[in-house]
């Protein structure tokens, strides 16, 4: 109740409020970022997709690991834990085998964070999606110790997030959770169509 | 639908009937007619236009023949058997560095992994333009239709723009066109009626919708320019049939006024 009144009260005095609410406006980006952090978060999502990836045999021990595209601190703190989870992921899924070696080339982006607003299809009211994208792949290669390669390819588990509100953000609308295979996750459930707002987000 | 039509096309008549009587033989003079089809029809690009497939014979919308297509699939089979061999080559010679001394290894993965991003754009464009050169095949040699688009609006404004020359020259204030004398069917090109009728309202470029409907249609031309009457003529006694100045412009372009592209 005292929403609904503060938010009558924000609509009738301030006129900024009412352009944002303007059904008519073009989608507008409130602001876009990258962010480099101490280690790739990335680097958890690519250890959990290769632990589940079908037809990928994991060595104990990984020969080499080496990260691309970002400074030497971060690439180590990334190298070393990757090396420190694989092993961890592989012995749950149960797909360690002591006859192997890997290597992998670890290329993580910096973190992206988006917020803008965009207009429903239905129209009406704006909406606020603020998208998080966590990319990262790595070019892996598992071979035995003969040289006979197992599994060769290259593994991008970017993660995307997003979180769909009303604007102004006062009720949410969508949470989506996304790679490049698919959702993820999806809160409501029953809408599997993806929203305006996340497609033009992609 | 007939009996709608037959009706319609009669009310027409009629009102136009009327309009003239009321109005005198005073304005019988300045009303023009013309047969738009047989206009179209002598436009000198439709001289290389196929009626059989509904695509010119030159040109970037002309329909490209089978064996060329077969043969452009051959060479891209080949292609694609080539690049699938070039990437087994350069995982087997990974796999003889893996084998070797650890020295070279971190050289030999970097080199593969380039190699193979290479490889993999490279077979990707081949493969896009196996799935596009087997779509050719499936229509046929077919070109699409969005590459007929421009030559046939290039026509239509041709003949506007000789039929309002025709018109000017002979002091016609108001155009007819000549309505057909073959009876509509179900799946009738009244498009052409519509077409003419866009033109006097607004004279200018056409929708896309109307012009992909002129090219779906346009087989049907043929078939409508056997024997053309007049049958306005009845009506409109003193109208003059600006067809033959409206031809002579679009097939003589020396003389101006004619087709706007020379």
């Amino acid at each position: 109740m005292v929403l609904k009144y503060l938010l009558i009260i924000l609509l009738l005095v301030h006129s900024g409020v009412l352009l944002a609410c303007d059904p008519d406006s073009k989608p507008e980006e409130i602001f876009t970022s990258l962010h480099t952090l101490a280690f790739s978060p990335g680097v958890v999502t690519l250890a959990a997709n290769m632990a589940l990836l079908q037809g990928l045999p994991l060595p104990t021990t990984w020969e080499s690991v080496t990260a691309n595209d970002l400074p030497a601190a971060t690439s180590e703190l990334d190298t070393q834990l990757f090396r420190t989870l694989l092993p961890v992921f592989g012995g749950l899924a149960d797909k360690l085998q002591e006859d192997l070696a890997g290597r992998v080339i670890l290329n993580a982006s910096p973190v992206l964070i988006r917020a803008f607003r965009n207009a429903l299809q239905s129209g009406s009211w704006q909406t606020l999606v603020v998208q998080v994208s966590v990319p990262m792949s790595g070019k892996v290669v598992v071979y035995r110790k003969n040289g006979k390669i197992e599994f060769i390819d290259e593994i991008d588990s970017t993660l995307n997030f997003s979180l769909t509100s009303a604007w102004p953000p006062v009720l949410f609308k969508h949470v989506r959770i996304w790679d490049r295979h698919g959702m993820i996750f999806a809160w409501p459930e029953d809408e599997t169509v993806i929203s305006e707002g996340v497609v033009s987000a992609q | 639908m007939k009996f709608y039509r037959h009706d319609t096309a009669c009310a027409l008549l009629l009102s136009l009937s009327l309009l003239l009587i009321f109005s005198g033989q005073a304005l019988a003079d300045n009303i023009g007619t013309v047969r738009y089809v047989e206009v179209i029809a002598a436009h000198p690009r439709m001289l290389n236009f196929d009626f059989t497939v509904s695509r010119f014979k030159d040109g970037p919308s002309a329909q490209v023949p089978l064996e060329q297509l077969q043969e452009r699939g051959r060479q891209l089979q080949a292609r694609l058997q080539e690049l699938n061999s070039l990437s087994s080559e350069s995982i087997a010679d990974l796999e003889k560095s893996l084998a070797a001394s650890s020295k070279n290894k971190k050289a030999a993965e970097k080199d593969f992994w380039a190699e193979k991003e290479k490889l993999d754009r490279e077979l990707e464009g081949v493969r896009d333009e196996i799935a596009a050169n087997i779509a050719a095949m499936e229509f046929g040699g077919r070109t699409i239709e969005t590459l007929i688009l421009p030559e046939a609006s290039q026509i239509m404004t041709d003949v506007g723009a000789a039929i309002s020359n025709a018109a000017r020259a002979r002091n016609c204030s108001m155009v007819l066109t000549v309505p057909s004398p073959v009876l509509f069917e179900g799946n009738s090109d009244n498009w052409i009626e519509e077409g003419y009728a866009t033109h006097l309202r607004q004279p200018g470029p056409y929708g896309h919708e109307l012009m992909q409907r002129w090219v779906a249609a346009s087989d049907r031309i043929v078939a409508r320019l056997g024997d053309q009457i007049n049958l306005l003529h009845p009506v409109i006694t003193d109208s003059i049939d600006i067809t033959a100045d409206a031809i002579k412009l679009l097939t003589q372009p020396a003389r101006k006024g004619g087709s706007s592209r020379k």
